[in-house]
C-alpha cells in the first residue's frame, strides 16, 4: 500500500473543548490511483491532503507511506520522505516571485542536493516537456494563470515523485486551461504517478479513478 | 550556496529601501567600531616597533602616591648591576639649539644615559649608537640624529657620521643617523636628536645627583629571565638603594612593567570604555536590523512556506536567510570601512595631541580583516533570531491562508529586541552623561591664575653662550624688557615653568629649626619667578608680598609659597618670616615672605599640591618661560614676542608661542575626546532605539487596525485609541529603562577613574538620562499613537 491513514484526527483547543477538523479518518491508497477527495467548504479537504504531504505535524493517528510510519518519524526524516516521493501542487500556483520560471523550477532539485549539471538538464527536460521553454527566464508575474500552474505543475513533477498532491489545481482558472491541467494529470498519472487531489469540481473528478467525500471532517463515502 | 547567494543579492535589489535602511544602520555601526577598534589596535594591542618588544620593562622608581616613576641618573647605574636585565638606560626629553645649520632651529631631544639603541633592538640607519665611553661624564660631545634632520639639516649628506653639528654652541661630533622607522620616546612629536645626558651643563649637574629623580628608565629583560625574576630583583636593589641612601630614596621603591604598558596605561581605560560603547551602539543596530527581519519574514512566510513544502528543511530556510542577512552584512561592512576611512581622519584630528602612536593608527589589513570578521559576525548576529522564527513556521497552515498575521511569538521578539535597545542606550547614554559632567566640572575648575589674554613662549639658553649665571640673568632681564615694550602688551614676566604646560618641577624643601627625618616627603612644585609673574599670571596674593626688583641676586634669599605649603607645613603658624631651605642652587635658607593662591601645576583633577617660588636672579636656570598679559587679542602679539627674542639674539631660537588658554584647553583635551565620542555614540544609540520603538509600534498599530477599528466603532475615543499605543509604549521604555538603570548602576563603576566631581551613580545624571530617553520613547511613539487615532473603522472592518 502507498499511503495508508488510521484514525487520523486533527483538532484546534477551542475553549474548555476542543473543534475537529478532521475525525477518525481511514484512508488506504494504491500505487497507480488518481483519487478525488470532495466535500462541502470547511469539510477538512486541504487539512487531509496537508497532512498526506507531511506539510502538517501535528496530528494524531497513524500514516504510513510506502509502509513507513510517517507517525514515529522524526521532522528531518519525515522532510527526506517527502522530498523524495512527493510533489505537490497548490491551487494558488504558489510559485516564487522573485525567481524566474527556469529558478522556480530547479529549486526543488537544489533541495534534494541534485548536482548542478544534473539540475541543467532535468530543468531542461521538464521545460521541452510542458512546452514552456520560451517561457524559462520570465517572472511569474509575467504569466497567465493557466501558464503559472503549468509551471506550478511541472515543478512538483520534475523531481520524478511517485505521488502528485494537488490542492484545487484548477481553482484560479478559467475552463479550458483547467482542462489542459487535468489532462496534464491523467497524462502524469497514466505515466505511473499516483495523483491525489482536493477539488470541487465533479468534472474535474471525472479524471480521476476514485472519489473521496469529507464532511465535518469525516469520511462519508469513499 | 551560490544559488542562495544569487536569490539573497536579487532579493535585497527587488527592495532598495528597506536594503538602504539595513545598510546604513549597520554600516554606522561596522564604520564606529572599526574606527575605535583601528585606535585601540594601533594604541593598545599592536606590538612596540621593536625587536622582541616583549621583553622590554620600564623600570620605574616610585614613591609613595608618586606615579611618574622616574629615577635619578646614579640610581640607574646602580641598576645596571641586575643579572636578570640588561641594556639598562635611562631617558629624559628636553631641547637643545641646533646653530650653523641654516636658521637656528630648537631641537626636541631625548638625553640618554647609555645605548638606547642597543636595549630597543634598533639598527641605525648610519653609524653607531653611544658606547659607555660617550656617556661618561667629560666625554667628548657626540650626538645620534633623526633621519628627518639628517635630510632637511644636512642634506642627506652620506658623509654627515664622523662629521659635527653646532649643538647649544659646542660642536658634536655626530656618531649615527636613526631611521625614520625608529620613533622612541614614542610621543606626539618625534625626536630631532639623542644626545648623551651630560651634553647640557644642567644636565650634567643633575646627572650627578642621587636626589635628582629625573630620567626614566627602560631594559630588557637578560635570555631566560621573567619579569617576575627582574621584579624581585630590581626590587632588591631599590631596598638596598633606600637603606645606603635614605635622603634621597628612602620612601622609594623599585618596580617593573611590561614597557608598552607603561606607555599606554594611561589611555587603556578610556579607550576600552569607547570601544565597549561603540560595540553597544552595534549591539543596537544589530537589535534594529534583526527587528526589521522579524518584520519584513511576516510578509515573507508564504515564500518560505512554499520552500519548506518544495522540500527545503529547516536547516536549509535558515542558511538561506543567514546567507541574506550576511550577504547585507557584508554591503554594510564595505561602507561601513569606507566610513571608517573618514571617521578615522576625523578622530585622529579632534583627539588630544598625547595619545601614543595614534597618528600612527591606519585602517591596515589587520583592521580590515576584523572589519570582515566584524561583519560576519554581525551578519549572524542579526539574522540568527529572524531566520530560526521563519524556520519554525508551519507550512501547510500558511499555504492554506489560515495561519493569523501576527505571530505572538515573533511580536515579543520585537519587543524584547526594543527594550533591549532602550537600556543599552540608557547606559550609553548614563556615561556619556557622567562623563560629560566630568568635563563641565574641569572646565569650572579653578586653575590659580588668569589664563585670558595671555601669551607664553619657552626660551632655552645655550652653555656654550650663557655659561653662567650672571650671563643668564642679564638675558633674561633683557627679554622681560624687551617684551614689556611690545605696543599692546601690559605686563611681562618669566618663570622656570609655567603651570599647565606639560612642564613642572618639583624640588625637595627643609624647613628651618626642624629635625629631618628620612622618610619625610617633603617635595614641592617650584618656580624661580621674576618680579611681576603673580600679577601678570593673576595669582592672587593672599598674604605678605610678592617679589621686588629689589630681590636680586645679591638681596637676602626670599620665597613664596602656596596655600597649601603654608597649610600643610606651617599650621597654625603663620608662614611668613619662616626660613626655608630648597634643594637646588646652594644659596641657604630663605625668608618666606608671601603666601599665593594655589595654582593647577600638571592636571585640572590633581589636588592642589605645595608650591614654592623663588625670585629667577637668586635660582637662575638655563631655560625659562616668558608670559606676557596683552590688551586685546594675545595671538596678534606672537610675531612681535618672537622678533623681540631673535633682536636680543638672533642665534636664540624663539620657542613655540602659545596663548595660556590653550594649554588650560589642553589639560581637558583627554576627558573632552572621551566625553565627545561617547555622547556621539550615546546619541547614535538613543536615535536608534527610538527608531526601533517607532517600528514596532508602527507595526503594531498595522497590525491592530481591525481590532482598533472595532474599538472605534463601539465608540472609544481617539483618545483612548492613542493611550492604547502610548501605553505599550511606556511599558516598552520602562522595561527598558529598568534594566538599564540596573545595568548602568552595575557598569558605570568601570568608569570612576575617568571621573572628577561626579559619583558613577549620580543620582541627577541617571535622572535627566531616564527622563531624556523617555521623551525619546514617548516621541517614537507619537506617530503612530496619531496613526492610530486615524483608523476608519468602516475601512479597517471592510479590509478584514
Amino acid at each position: 500500500m502507498l499511503i495508508s491513514l488510521r484514525n487520523v484526527e486533527k483538532s484546534y483547543p477551542h475553549g474548555v473543548g476542543r473543534t475537529y477538523v478532521l475525525r477518525r479518518v481511514n484512508l488506504d491508497i494504491k500505487e497507480g490511483e488518481f483519487v478525488s477527495i470532495m466535500g462541502p467548504s470547511g469539510a477538512g479537504k486541504s487539512t487531509l491532503l496537508h497532512i498526506l504531504g507531511m506539510h502538517d505535524s501535528a496530528w494524531s493517528g497513524e500514516y504510513y507511506f510506502m509502509d513507513q510510519p510517517v507517525h514515529r518519524l522524526n521532522p528531518k526524516q519525515r522532510s527526506e520522505l517527502h522530498k523524495k516521493h512527493i510533489g505537490f501542487v497548490f491551487q494558488s500556483y504558489h510559485l516564487l516571485d522573485n525567481l524566474t520560471v527556469y529558478e522556480n523550477l530547479e529549486i526543488p532539485l537544489s533541495y534534494r542536493n541534485v548536482s548542478r549539471k544534473d539540475r541543467q538538464s532535468m530543468v531542461a527536460d521538464i521545460l521541452d516537456r510542458f512546452q514552456i521553454v520560451g517561457k524559462k527566464d520570465l517572472y511569474p508575474n509575467q504569466l497567465s494563470g493557466g501558464q503559472q500552474q503549468l509551471v506550478g505543475v511541472a515543478r512538483a513533477v520534475i523531481a520524478n515523485p511517485q505521488v502528485v498532491l494537488a490542492d484545487e489545481p484548477t481553482g484560479n482558472l478559467h475552463s479550458a486551461q483547467g482542462k489542459e491541467i487535468m489532462e496534464l494529470f491523467r497524462s502524469l498519472n497514466e505515466s505511473g504517478a499516483t495523483i491525489v487531489q482536493v477539488t470541487h469540481s465533479e468534472v474535474n473528478a471525472s479524471y480521476g479513478t476514485r472519489i473521496i467525500q469529507l464532511r465535518d471532517g469525516w469520511v462519508v463515502d469513499d | 550556496m551560490i544559488t542562495d547567494l544569487r536569490q539573497a543579492f536579487r532579493l535585497l535589489l527587488t527592495a532598495p529601501g528597506f536594503t538602504s535602511l539595513v545598510v546604513a544602520v549597520l554600516a554606522i555601526g561596522i564604520g564606529a567600531t572599526t574606527v575605535i577598534f583601528s585606535i585601540v589596535d594601533g594604541v593598545l594591542l599592536r606590538p612596540l616597533p621593536f625587536a622582541d618588544a616583549e621583553r622590554l620593562i620600564a623600570i620605574q622608581s616610585v614613591t609613595r602616591g608618586d606615579d611618574d616613576g622616574t629615577a635619578s641618573v646614579p640610581d640607574v647605574i646602580d641598576l645596571k648591576a641586575a643579572r636578570t636585565v640588561q641594556d639598562v638606560v635611562g631617558y629624559t626629553g628636553g631641547s637643545v639649539i641646533l646653530t650653523g645649520r641654516g636658521e637656528a632651529a630648537t631641537l626636541l631631544t631625548t638625553f640618554v644615559t647609555g645605548d638606547l639603541m642597543a636595549t630597543l633592538g634598533a639598527p641605525l640607519l648610519r653609524g653607531r649608537s653611544f658606547a659607555d665611553a660617550d656617556v661618561r661624564p667629560g666625554a667628548a660631545p657626540t650626538a645620534v640624529i633623526a633621519e628627518h634632520l639628517w635630510r632637511e639639516r644636512f642634506g642627506a649628506d652620506a658623509a654627515v657620521v664622523g662629521g659635527t653639528a653646532t649643538i647649544e654652541g659646542q660642536a658634536c661630533t655626530i656618531i649615527g643617523v636613526a631611521p625614520e622607522t625608529f620613533d622612541f620616546p614614542i610621543q606626539s612629536k618625534r625626536v630631532d636628536v639623542w644626545l648623551p645626558i651630560a651634553t647640557t651643563q644642567i644636565g650634567a649637574q643633575l646627572a650627578s645627583q642621587r636626589g635628582a629623580h629625573f630620567v626614566h628608565t627602560i631594559a630588557r629583560l637578560a635570555p631566560g629571565a621573567s619579569a617576575e625574576q627582574a621584579a624581585a630583583e630590581l626590587g632588591a636593589i631599590g631596598e638596598r638603594l633606600a637603606r645606603e641612601f635614605p635622603k634621597s630614596n628612602a620612601a622609594r621603591l623599585v618596580r617593573v612593567v611590561p614597557l608598552q604598558e607603561r606607555i599606554v596605561r594611561q589611555h587603556r581605560l578610556a579607550l576600552t570604555v569607547l570601544l565597549g560603547a561603540v560595540g553597544a551602539v552595534l549591539l543596537i543596530a544589530c537589535a534594529n536590523v534583526a527587528n526589521l527581519l522579524l518584520t519584513r519574514g511576516v510578509g515573507r512566510r508564504r515564500e518560505l512556506a512554499i520552500r519548506a513544502a518544495l522540500g527545503a528543511g529547516r536547516g536549509r530556510i535558515v542558511r538561506q536567510l543567514l546567507v541574506e542577512s550576511v550577504v547585507l552584512s557584508a554591503i554594510a561592512g564595505a561602507v561601513g570601512v569606507l566610513l571608517s576611512l573618514w571617521g578615522l581622519a576625523a578622530v585622529v584630528a579632534a583627539s588630544p595631541v598625547d595619545i601614543p602612536r595614534l597618528h600612527d593608527v591606519r585602517i591596515d589589513r589587520g583592521v580590515l580583516a576584523f572589519a570582515a570578521l566584524l561583519s560576519a559576525a554581525t551578519g549572524i548576529a542579526f539574522g540568527m533570531i529572524p531566520a530560526f522564527q521563519a524556520s519554525r513556521l508551519d507550512a501547510g497552515e500558511t499555504l492554506k491562508g489560515t495561519t493569523i498575521a501576527a505571530d505572538p511569538r515573533g511580536v515579543r521578539t520585537r519587543q524584547i529586541l526594543v527594550a533591549s535597545e532602550v537600556a543599552i542606550s540608557l547606559l550609553l547614554l548614563a556615561g556619556a552623561g557622567l562623563l560629560g559632567r566630568t568635563l563641565l566640572n574641569l572646565q569650572r575648575v579653578d586653575v590659580g591664575f588668569a589664563a585670558e589674554r595671555t601669551l607664553a613662549m619657552e626660551i632655552s639658553l645655550p652653555d656654550t653662550r650663557y655659561p653662567n649665571d650672571p650671563a643668564r640673568i642679564a638675558f633674561y632681564r633683557r627679554t622681560i624688557d624687551a617684551l614689556r615694550s611690545i605696543p599692546g602688551v601690559r605686563s611681562a614676566a618669566a618663570g622656570s615653568t609655567l603651570p599647565l604646560t606639560g612642564n613642572d618641577m618639583g624640588i625637595g624643601f627643609r624647613v628651618e629649626g626642624r629635625p629631618v627625618r628620612d622618610e619625610d616627603h617633603t617635595n614641592a612644585a617650584y618656580h624661580a619667578v621674576s618680579p611681576d609673574y603673580f600679577s601678570t599670571m593673576g595669582i592672587r596674593l593672599v598674604r605678605g608680598r610678592a617679589f621686588t626688583a629689589r630681590d636680586d641676586e645679591q638681596a637676602p634669599p626670599v620665597l613664596v609659597v602656596s596655600e597649601t605649603l603654608a597649610r600643610t607645613y606651617f599650621p597654625g603658624e603663620d608662614a611668613i618670616g619662616k626660613r626655608v631651605t630648597i634643594g637646588y642652587h646652594n644659596s641657604g635658607p630663605r625668608e618666606v615672605i608671601g603666601v599665593v593662591a594655589d595654582v593647577k601645576e600638571s592636571e585640572l583633577s590633581e589636588k592642589a599640591q605645595p608650591e614654592m617660588y623663588a625670585p629667577f636672579p637668586q635660582t637662575p636656570w638655563p631655560f625659562f618661560s616668558v608670559v606676557v598679559r596683552t590688551e586685546r587679542d594675545p595671538a596678534a602679539r606672537a610675531a612681535a614676542l618672537r622678533a623681540a627674542i631673535v633682536r636680543l639674539d638672533p642665534e636664540q631660537p624663539p620657542g613655540d608661542v602659545q596663548t595660556l588658554t590653550h594649554y588650560v584647553r589642553l589639560a581637558t583635551a583627554q576627558p573632552r575626546f572621551t566625553a565627545t565620542l561617547a555622547s556621539a555614540f550615546a546619541a547614535i544609540a538613543t536615535l536608534l532605539a527610538g527608531l526601533g520603538i517607532y517600528g514596532v509600534l508602527a507595526y503594531g498599530v498595522a497590525q491592530r487596525r481591525r481590532e482598533i477599528g472595532i474599538r472605534l466603532a463601539l465608540g472609544a475615543q481617539p483618545g483612548d485609541v492613542r493611550r492604547l499605543v502610548m501605553t505599550q509604549a511606556a511599558a516598552l521604555g520602562a522595561a527598558g529603562l529598568g534594566a538599564g538603570l540596573a545595568g548602568a548602576l552595575l557598569l558605570t563603576r568601570a568608569l570612576s577613574s575617568l571621573l572628577f566631581g561626579v559619583t558613577a551613580s549620580d543620582p541627577t545624571t541617571f535622572g535627566a538620562v531616564s527622563l531624556l530617553l523617555m521623551a525619546v520613547v514617548v516621541a517614537a511613539a507619537y506617530l503612530p499613537a496619531r496613526r492610530a487615532t486615524r483608523v476608519d473603522p468602516m475601512i479597517a472592518l471592510r479590509a478584514d
